[in-house]
């Protein structure tokens, strides 16, 4: 999904990273994500599986284009994964030690 | 870049990443204050997991939305709002950065406003929770015909027999050939199947024995239910209310035919019972909630500093990394309106 | 709104005010003597933010020490009182009751560990020691800096007033099980949670702090690979902190929760315990095992990460020869940390813990001797065959070493599951735990304190009381410790206030009395070091040299002690790695980073 080149928001007149269309689709997801309970009544299992689903793209967006992990420096991104690491540690044994 | 020391020599820094210290360290606070999170998350989701299938007296074990006063479109109108707000931050970011002041400032209003909703409709929830009996310890005993009507307001399509089971445990209604069930006069097992019976009428038949993975064989229980490890009745320090513990041990002592009438009296004088759910639900809203408070907050004192003209292209950084935060929380939303509200 | 319903807080006040008075009197300071306040009380120096962490960490340990020694009294004469308690804690019965001896060993614990042992290592040395070591003019943030110092007092006030509020003290423990914790009468258990709580905020404040700085402020010159040990092991360290300290905090906050609002996340399902008034539930007690050492065993290794660092550069002074294996000293630190993370289930064994997950949790306890060892190793080969200097730091090093082998290969036997059920939480344990924080962790602080006195202080300590100090810590520590392993295997529990009314036990009282007269010399042989630390500080030898230790790093590069904000009165930059010792073509036996090659601007690059 590349678009304009963006360099580094510190630049002189420069493009933005295209907002408005992360909005739309957050707010899309979000109408999708409320349905979702109340007509996928049968299958809770696949309703889930959809709502984590949608609920892990709205957080990659959120966090590569609202908080730029997109266009910073890597070390960010990988400061970020930090917790990422950690919750699969935890959530892996107290999932197997319920 | 990196600090503005009047001091002695001016040193040269090796570590030269181009964001400022600043915009790090609030990766790193985030980092930790995500972890804080999970540790939350954690505990929710092993609580949640280990409930799945036992029975419970107020709806069930573990009430998803549809079995409480919740009202799915108004919380995710709310999180519509939050979701806006995040992005009038990074449009005040980007108008900052384009040079356009006036843009800034009515950017960074939209934002705190858009938040300072959230927390006010997450007050407004809190309080009907609580009007209706529910608060961070537990809560009132539903009947079932609220429980069905509450599922069905949410789309919810258990028959009336399902949700009994699920509130009061599954119970015999056609009996065994060595024990054949005592049904209530009148009733058989077709009238049961057809939902055709009162809340006492299906207390008064005997447990049936759950059979987990062949191994679990639970007594039968004269009571609503027996003590499994979870979702039990249990007391709560509410001095109106008699204690779960108290309609526990009335029901087990209840002959079959008095127990509608011991859970009815209790319902009345306003008996709670603990409730993992309840106690993880305040305690993760209200985790989020005042990371939202402080977030308005913060977004206050910029939008001040920016009405006294403090920000500038160069140092948008300072935005920036307050948009962070405000994302992050907004990011922490995503999950814990799934989690809590959704599944 | 009636969210609490009749449970209101009920933390008694007394705490909250006494931290309010302790603002008003900073408040009042600063207006009276505000170069005073600016220069010793809110100070944004990281120097005089790393010697009140050194000072008052030294002033807990004293609070630490004397409640150990009540532990030990009991151990040794059970039920008699100890003397000086009575008065101390208002304890009637002078620490002989069982529940007294809970609360002593749980506040023990609890002080030793958050109050001593991580700000001394974190808060002191790391503080005074980074910025100094990769050239930098102070701490990236100032603030956070002194915040992070003075969240420790409120933190420290109320684990004090735990022990007089009604009702009785902590007593669960420093691990603070439920359902223990959660039904203890009274507030004491309660003032224990916020005390950790803003620890955690203090920790947290610090890592974020030195994170940065390491990551952006290092000078010129000054690679990653270029970064002294001690430097090192404070960025692996805070990286710990930085992930680990908030489970902890939202796993307190949890159990506050539930003894204040009546939640119940850990409160086990229709139980009751002593009749208190709690509301019941149906959470897990061992989610709280879970979270709890999800934070705790990372933390143990926060407990010698910066121990390990700080040794390696005192060794390679000391033996004047570079680190041997630097690169794999570095990795090793970095494995250590990562697999800090996935072994924290050897402390639950025995909890009921799905056994299939004892079994994954024991090879990655096991994993964990691997960088160990390989640090190990590379300590005695730094050691081998060198012109050792026996200064006192240089025993201290060498008391971290032997010491931490001796309790790193306890540790592996437990970590081992059918060891770990014979010898789980009896005193081999305790002795497990103490090689590690005291003969390890707690030397090497002592070293360091010897070590970076003149840097710190500009005088130097006297070295008669010094030498004395040491061999009789390091005597007195072995007759305390080592009988443990034995007693401990012999079946002796630990937390029990009388062991020695089981039968199998009785006999170990001797052993027991043995080891308690050594705890008292031990105790008192730190006398010698309070007096010779805070003597020293008025009355030492004045000492002026920038580099006394003729040591490499570039702390050494700085006036002695080095100038106000800014640290530097030359331009730091690194021309080489770390630890340039026994360089033939020097002048003297070393090189040090800061010294420029001859000849040439250019810096050499250094291999290692
Ligand atoms: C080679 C490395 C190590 C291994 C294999 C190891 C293993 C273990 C095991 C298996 C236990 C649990 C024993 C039980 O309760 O039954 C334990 C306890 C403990 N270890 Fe270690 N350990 C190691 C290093 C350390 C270090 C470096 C520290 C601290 C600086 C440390 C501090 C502790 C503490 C404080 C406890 C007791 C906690 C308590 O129950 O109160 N250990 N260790
Ligand atoms: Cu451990």
């Amino acid at each position: 999904m590349s678009h304009q080149d963006h360099a580094h928001p510190a630049a002189t007149a420069h493009a933005h990273p295209p907002y408005l269309k992360v909005f739309a689709l957050l707010v899309a997801l979000t109408v999708v994500e409320v349905v979702v309970p109340f007509v996928l009544t049968g299958s809770r299992g696949i309703a889930a599986t959809l709502l984590i689903v949608i609920s892990v793209v709205k957080i990659l967006f959120i966090a590569r284009y609202f908080m730029h992990l997109k266009f910073d420096a890597k070390i960010l991104g990988l400061v970020a994964c930090a917790p990422l690491v950690c919750a699969s540690i935890l959530s892996f044994v107290l999932l197997w030690d319920h | 870049m990196s600090s503005d020391h009047h001091a002695l020599p001016h040193i040269e820094t090796e570590g030269n990443f181009e964001f400022t210290n600043g915009k790090f360290a609030m990766w790193l606070l985030i980092v930790s204050d995500a972890m804080a999170f999970i540790g939350f998350l954690g505990a929710y989701m092993v609580l949640r997991i280990s409930a799945v299938g036992e029975p419970s007296l107020t709806g069930l074990p573990w009430q998803p939305a549809w079995s409480l006063p919740m009202d799915l479109i108004l919380t995710g109108l709310n999180t519509f709002v939050l979701i806006c707000s995040s992005v009038t931050m990074v449009k005040a970011l980007a108008a900052l950065q384009d040079g356009n002041q006036a843009g800034l400032k009515k950017y960074l209003a939209m934002t705190m406003l858009g938040g300072a909703f959230f927390v006010s409709f997450q007050y407004y929830e809190w309080t009907h929770f609580v009007h209706e009996g529910i608060t961070i310890q537990g809560m009132k005993l539903v009947d079932l015909d609220t429980a069905m009507t509450r599922g069905a307001a949410a789309g919810n399509k258990l028959t009336k027999l399902e949700m009994a089971a699920q509130m009061y445990g599954k119970r015999r209604f056609e009996g065994t050939p060595d024990a054949p069930a005592a049904l209530p006069t009148g009733k058989g097992a077709q009238d049961f199947r057809s939902g055709n019976f009162t809340e006492a009428e299906y207390l008064f038949l005997e447990l049936a024995v759950r059979d987990r993975a062949n191994a679990d064989l639970r007594p039968v229980q004269g009571g609503i239910i027996h003590h499994t490890a979870y979702g039990v009745p249990g007391t709560t320090n509410d001095p109106k209310g008699r204690t779960g513990r108290e309609l526990q041990e009335e029901l087990e002592a209840a002959e079959p035919a008095q127990r509608g009438s011991v859970i009815q009296a209790h319902r009345a004088a306003g008996s709670r019972v603990a409730s993992l759910f309840c106690s993880s639900f305040y305690v993760l809203t209200g985790f989020h909630g005042l990371h939202v408070a402080v977030g308005v907050l913060y977004l206050g004192i910029l939008l001040i500093r920016a009405f006294q003209g403090a920000y500038t292209r160069a140092n948008s950084s300072i935005i920036e990394v307050a948009g962070l935060y405000w994302h992050f929380v907004d990011l922490v939303w995503v999950l814990l309106f799934m989690l809590i509200y959704l599944i | 709104m009636h969210l609490l319903e009749a449970t209101d807080f009920n933390v008694t006040t007394t705490p909250w005010l006494v931290i309010l008075g302790l603002c008003v009197l900073m408040a009042l300071v600063r207006l009276i003597a505000p170069k005073f306040y600016s220069h010793y009380l809110w100070s944004g120096d990281h120097k005089m933010i790393g010697k009140q962490f050194l000072v008052s960490s030294l002033l807990w340990a004293v609070v630490g020490g004397a409640l150990a020694l009540g532990v030990r009294w009991q151990l040794a004469w059970p039920g008699s009182e100890v003397p000086g308690f009575k008065a101390l804690f208002g304890w009637p019965d002078g620490g002989a009751a069982p529940e007294h001896y809970n609360i002593m060993f749980t506040m023990h614990a609890s002080v030793m560990i958050f109050f001593v042992i991580i700000p001394l290592l974190v808060g002191a040395f790391g503080n005074f020691v980074v910025p100094l070591q990769i050239g930098a003019q102070d701490m990236a943030f100032p603030f956070l800096n002194a915040l992070s110092y003075w969240l420790m007092w409120p933190a420290f006030i109320f684990m004090a007033f735990s022990f007089y509020v009604p009702g009785d003290g902590a007593g669960a423990g420093w691990t603070s099980y439920p359902p223990l914790s959660e039904t203890m009468l009274g507030d004491g258990q309660t003032l224990w949670c916020m005390g950790v709580w803003f620890v955690g905020w203090s920790s947290i404040c610090g890592a974020v702090n030195y994170i940065t700085t390491i990551v952006k402020m290092r000078a010129k010159g000054m690679t990653l690979f270029r970064m002294p040990l001690t430097s090192w092991s404070i960025l692996i360290t805070s990286i710990l902190v930085l992930c680990a300290t908030p489970v902890l905090g939202s796993a307190v906050t949890m159990l506050l929760m539930d003894r204040e609002f009546g939640s119940s996340f850990f409160v086990p399902a229709a139980r009751v315990v002593s009749d208190a008034a709690q509301a019941t539930g149906g959470g897990q007690v061992i989610l709280w095992q879970h979270l709890f050492w999800f934070y705790s065993h990372p933390a143990v290794y926060i407990l010698v990460l910066p121990a390990m660092g700080m040794v390696s550069d005192m060794l390679a002074n000391a033996c004047r020869k570079p680190v041997f294996g630097y690169r794999p000293m570095v990795y090793s630190l970095i494995a250590i940390a990562f697999l800090g993370f996935v072994v924290w289930g050897h402390h639950m064994f025995q909890s009921g813990m799905n056994p299939a997950l004892g079994r994954t949790f024991m090879i990655a306890t096991m994993m964990i001797a691997l960088p160990s060892a390989v640090k190990t190793f590379n300590w005695l080969a730094t050691i081998y065959r060198s012109q050792m200097q026996l200064e006192v730091h240089t025993l201290c090093s060498l008391a971290f070493v032997s010491m931490w082998i001796i309790g790193g290969l306890s540790g592996i036997f437990m970590a081992a599951t059918p060891v770990d059920i014979q010898i789980h939480d009896t005193y081999a344990i305790v002795a497990h735990i103490h090689y590690i924080v005291f003969g390890s962790t707690l030397f090497s602080v002592f070293g360091a304190i010897y070590y970076w006195y003149p840097k710190m202080f500009g005088r130097t300590m006297n070295k008669p009381l010094a030498y004395t100090h040491f061999i009789v810590t390091f005597v007195a520590f072995q007759f305390t410790f080592f009988p443990m392993h034995v007693v401990g295997s012999r079946g002796m529990l630990r937390r029990t206030a009388d062991p020695y009314f089981y039968g199998n036990l009785q006999g170990m009282l001797p052993v027991n009395q043995l080891m308690t007269v050594a705890a008292l010399i031990l105790g008192a042989a730190q006398l010698v070091l309070a007096i010779n630390f805070f003597w020293s500080m008025f009355a030492g030898k004045v000492c002026t040299e920038r580099n006394p230790w003729k040591a490499t790093t570039m702390e050494w590069n700085t006036p002695t002690p080095p100038v106000g904000h800014g640290n530097f009165d030359v331009i730091p930059e690194a021309h080489r790695g770390p630890y340039e010792y026994a360089d033939p073509d020097a002048a003297e036996d070393f090189t040090p980073q800061f010294q420029a090659p001859a000849g040439s601007a250019k810096p050499v690059p250094h291999a290692h």
